[in-house]
């Protein structure tokens, strides 16, 4: 009876009769693998900093507040552990490149110079600054 | 970018949703989510690209990218796709680290790759999508999609599904960017002398090259691998919250115990270390420390053991097991694993069979058990909310 309740189960439920030793490839290369938003992020804040200079306000208030952020930190009113978390990797990579202009830098009065150095920053660098 | 490109990406678009609007979800959010997509479609439809200023052509390549990833996990979270159960789990997890507020939707996508387990947080943690999508079209995505990645003939092996746990460290790491502040923390302290001799060596102990690394840092070109090793040691810990020293098991086979550490993963061994130190309460790494309270100043919350043990292994009667709550919900990985490592002749003895049972019936048998299990657990929950509701309209 009970082999035949789990030659049933094993019938019913199984989809596969899988030898693992045959399907994990030498190295774990593909195991753990992440997807990085890192580069999506700048990128598309990068198109947002060439819009507003290109004078379309509406993306003011989200640049002016990656500023905000990066002067934060460079006055050290932030850390890296409570500066805002979806901005991060813009913001430490514009304070970092930069951060006696990020001291000084107020949002609120943002002009287009402001904007062309924060887009240089962004458009100079090659990789995603990991110090 | 050239606008015939963008024109061509849009065609390449159109000819997948063709394919992809008819689709029946199995809850009503997927469908509201598939509605927005059809607005946001007939939307691009209406532009004329060609008036485009190349900074435009940009923000709409960056909305069809969004485009096709939905459509990736939704194709893939039809009614008969999606592996409920160990959604179910990982959903229980992913509650306790995000505010209640958040409306997400976890939807699958079925690789071919063996070992092709993966968290895409693009779409639920990347808020300069929605502000690009809201600015250009003045849509809004008030759900955001949570996509996991799982090898399709894995897909019902909750042994092998104790990798998604850490994938979902992986996930929680980039919503709050837990390993880059570490790094930077960490990088700074270590190089500019900043640590006692026994913090130091303890830093050596988990990045052996690091002191290598003394030029680079003060060239301020410091390759990304600390970074890297900082974000599975986080994801290890994250896991094992939940599946104790599981994934350590299959990590250790896979990676044939491996010494030497990678670009991207730290030796194994120092993995293992760390996450023993973790489960039992060892507050002698400077490392794990640092992890452990990173993660309590960014998050507000503690990295923990967050499950509680079944008390009765039914397993071995070839019985699903009770569930009282979700954190016995996240120990039946760890009974899995436990009756896997143990000597099957127990089964045979306790059930009175008359043959030797073989790895293939276990197999079979244990996440049997654990789907039974975890069924069983969603369906009383599903019961207990309902005649809740049927009670307070009383």
């Amino acid at each position: 009876m009970l082999i035949k309740i789990i030659k049933l189960w094993i019938n019913n439920l199984s989809l596969f009769s899988l030898d693992l030793k045959g399907i994990i490839p030498p190295k774990s290369t593909a195991m753990y693998y992440s997807h990085t938003i890192e580069d999506n992020k700048i990128g598309l804040f990068t198109s947002f900093v060439k819009s507003l200079i290109e004078g379309r306000q509406e993306y003011k208030p989200v640049v002016n507040n990656v500023i905000e952020e990066a002067h934060a930190l460079a006055l050290g009113n932030k850390t890296l552990f409570n500066i805002d978390r979806d901005s991060y990797p813009i913001v430490v990579l514009l304070e970092e490149n930069d951060p006696d202009f990020f001291k000084t830098v107020d949002s609120n009065k943002a002009d287009e110079g402001v904007y062309q150095k924060v887009l240089n920053i962004l458009t100079e660098q090659k990789s995603i600054s990991y110090y | 970018m050239d606008v015939k490109l963008l024109e061509l990406n849009f065609a390449q678009l159109s000819r997948a949703w063709n394919k992809s609007k008819f689709n029946n979800y199995s809850d009503n959010r997927k469908q509201a989510y598939r509605d927005r997509l059809a607005s946001l479609f007939n939307k691009l439809q209406a532009e004329d690209f060609s008036n485009l200023s190349p900074t435009q052509v940009k923000d709409r390549s960056y909305i069809i990218d969004f485009f096709f990833t939905s459509l990736q996990f939704l194709d893939s979270s039809t009614l008969n796709l999606i592996p409920f159960e160990i959604v179910e789990c990982l959903g229980e997890s992913l509650k306790e680290w995000i505010d209640p507020h958040q409306d997400f939707i976890i939807v699958t996508s079925l690789v071919n790759e063996p070992l092709g387990f993966s968290f895409n947080p693009n779409l639920a943690f990347n808020n300069f999508l929605y502000t690009n999508i809201k600015t250009v079209y003045n849509e809004e995505f008030p759900q955001r999609l949570i996509q996991i990645t799982l090898p399709r003939f894995l897909v019902r092996d909750y042994l092998a599904n104790v990798v998604l746990y850490h994938e979902l460290g992986h996930f929680i790491d980039v919503k709050y960017n837990i390993a880059s502040a570490i790094h930077n923390y960490l990088c700074n302290h270590y190089f500019n002398n900043a640590l006692n001799p026994q913090d130091k060596a303890d830093v050596q102990k988990y990045f052996p090259y690091i002191e290598n690394y003394r030029t680079y840092f003060l060239q301020k070109q410091l390759p990304p691998t600390i970074f890297y090793h900082l974000r599975e040691y986080f994801s290890d810990i994250f896991a094992s919250q939940y599946i104790g020293e599981c994934s350590n098991y299959y990590l250790d086979y896979i990676t044939k115990k491996q010494a030497q550490h990678g670009e991207e993963h730290p030796s194994t061994i120092n993995r293992v270390d760390i996450v023993n130190k973790f489960l039992k309460s060892d507050t002698s790494s400077y490392t794990l420390n640092l992890i452990l309270s990173a993660t309590q100043q960014i998050t507000n919350r503690d990295l923990s053991i967050r499950y509680s043990r079944i008390t009765n292994n039914e397993f071995y009667n070839l019985l699903p097991c009770v569930i009282s709550n979700e954190q016995q919900l996240h120990s039946l990985f760890i009974l899995g694993w436990e009756t896997w490592l143990d000597d099957w002749n127990k089964i045979s003895a306790i059930n009175n069979m008359q043959f030797q049972i073989d790895a293939n019936q276990v197999y079979n048998i244990i996440n049997n058990l654990i789907e039974k299990s975890i069924n069983s657990f969603i369906v009383t929950k599903s019961w207990e909310k309902a005649n809740a509701i049927a009670e307070e309209s009383n």
